[in-house]
């Protein structure tokens, strides 16, 4: 499904991604845990077409993508969750999905419905947090994506509204293939078929979420 | 998003029936003064769409007029009746538009602004030294267009035909920015980052809108050559690309309905002052400054703001 090889990315002789390799199996759910700094993000926006890397390849069903723009990824199947919620704030919640759907007012319904969205006509200047941020999970979804890459979708929104997206996250089809970065451990520990640790732009581990607790502890430090 | 409120629409319309009303009942130089407006408001509306719609400010846009005018004047001269030689003319301004567009689309803010500065000054340059074009002594003898049971030559003839043309240029602009196109135009001026992850290339719906604009844009060029029967470089400089600018941040920039109450309201005062002083930028520039600071609207938006209010 996904295959990176041999990633670096630097940005003025930081290294921020250092030879990272690593393989995600279509339908796996793969969370990504590690400290701030530790490269999460720009490994998402790598994966996503919005950073070039220095050295190594992408693959996505063993096509070569490390030269592909963003929207031609996203064309490709790659859906995108933005970690500060990204939407088009000078429109209506209908507006937005109805560009992402691309005007197909019965997939945009069905979206809405998916998302938890009601009330359609407000205008998402106005929209809490929570509802913004299932929007943002929308569009990430519309046009059905075969990978999904959500940077820590439930950052900013309280206890209730991040169970609600916790519940929509782990209700996605067991078909679409996930990579979360996820702080909220137990948010992690609930979807993650597999978790990858990272720390100073390397993988330290790469397992079952049942082996991941100690390689965390000695991480994190805790 | 674009949301042509029935305030709007008024103000479009109003403006549009008091300028015709103007032309009927007025004089001679009233009728020159419509035209003159027309040709200002199509050309602001070519404006709106790129600069309040796309977030792309163009310096550009009266060279690109100049292109229309030119095409229109010389597919005419070379013995194309006015009609066809329109559409020559707009397809100029297009295909300049759009290599334009192809290389600008790709900047942003102050970078956009100075490449289509100097792509509008190449052209300005190229034309003032073209021996072909007339060079600044520019192109006349140029027709005017046969209306059906109508004299163009007519003054008020001619200024009721550009009002017509005015409107059409108005509903184009509106038809674009409520299509699917002209959702995805502003969605890449409003979040360009996730406009491309759901697929949508910025660069190139940008360059496509400044085509679009462009071919507006000549279309009021060529307006402009049927009216003066003349053209010039002087078309092209680069404050032709400016003056438009001041009409569109004077009558509400974003608004579509702003480009024509600019219009009209910059026009009216550059004579109004004009016969008080030889200064009459200085009257336009105080005014400029009190609709800024009244909140950036424009005339357009502070009718719609007294309407709400």
């Amino acid at each position: 499904m996904l295959e990176l090889s041999g990633l670096s990315l630097g940005f003025g002789g930081i290294s921020v991604i250092r030879d990272l390799s690593l393989r995600v199996a279509p339908g796996e759910r793969l969370v990504i845990l590690g400290p701030n700094g530790a490269g999460k993000t720009s490994l998402l926006r790598l994966i996503a077409g919005e950073l070039r890397p220095q050295q190594g390849n992408i693959w996505l069903h063993r096509r070569d993508i490390t030269r592909d723009t963003v929207p031609s990824r996203a064309r490709a199947g790659i859906g995108r969750g933005f970690q500060q919620t990204s939407l088009f704030t000078g429109m209506t919640l209908r507006e937005n999905l109805s560009l992402a759907c691309d005007g197909d007012a019965a997939a945009m319904e069905q979206l809405a419905a998916r998302a938890g969205l009601t009330d359609l006509d407000r205008p998402v200047a106005k929209v809490d947090y929570g509802t913004a941020r299932r929007l943002d999970l929308a569009l990430a979804l519309a046009g059905n994506p075969r990978l999904l890459l959500l940077d820590e979708p439930a950052s900013g929104i309280g206890p209730g509204g991040a169970v609600d997206l916790h519940a929509l996250i782990a209700a996605l089809p067991r078909d679409l293939t996930l990579v979360v970065i996820e702080h909220d451990l137990d948010l992690a520990f609930a979807i993650a078929d597999r978790i990858a640790i990272m720390d100073r732009g390397r993988i330290v581990f790469d397992g079952a979420p049942e082996a991941a607790r100690p390689a965390l502890k000695a991480t994190y430090d805790v | 998003m674009f949301r042509l409120t029935p305030i709007r629409a008024a103000i479009a319309a109003l403006v549009l029936a008091a300028l015709a009303g103007w032309a009927s009942f007025g004089g001679y130089l009233a009728r020159e003064m419509v035209a003159e407006i027309a040709v200002l408001a199509i050309l602001a509306l070519a404006l709106d769409l790129v600069a309040g719609f796309g977030g792309m400010v163009s310096l550009a846009h009266g060279a690109i007029m100049g292109v229309g005018a030119y095409g229109y004047a010389l597919a005419n001269q070379a013995g194309l009746p006015p009609w066809p030689a329109a559409l020559v003319g707009m397809a100029a301004a297009t295909l300049t538009g759009t290599a334009i567009g192809a290389v600008s689309a790709r900047l942003t803010g102050v970078f956009f602004l100075m490449a289509t500065l100097a792509f509008g000054q190449m052209i300005w340059a190229l034309t003032f030294r073209a021996d072909a074009l007339g060079g600044d002594n520019g192109l006349g003898g140029i027709a005017r267009p046969p209306l059906p049971f109508l004299d163009s030559g007519d003054p008020l003839v001619f200024a009721l035909y550009a009002l017509v043309l005015a409107a059409g240029c108005l509903a184009v602009c509106v038809a674009v920015l409520r299509s699917r196109f002209g959702q995805r135009f502003e969605a890449v001026h409003d979040n360009p980052d996730r406009a491309a992850a759901l697929g949508i290339a910025p660069e190139r719906i940008r360059a496509q809108g400044f085509a679009i604009s462009s071919m507006i844009a000549g279309a009021a060029g060529v307006l402009a050559a049927q009216h003066m029967q003349f053209v010039s470089p002087e078309l092209m400089v680069w404050t032709a690309s400016g003056e438009v600018l001041v009409v569109l941040i004077l009558g509400g920039i974003g608004s579509l309905s702003g480009a024509v109450i600019g219009a009209a309201g910059f026009v009216l005062l550059k004579y109004w002052a004009a016969d008080w002083t030889d200064h009459w930028h200085l009257a336009i520039g105080a005014l400029l400054i009190v609709v800024v600071l009244a909140g950036e609207r424009g005339l357009s938006g502070l009718l719609e703001g007294r309407r709400d209010a």
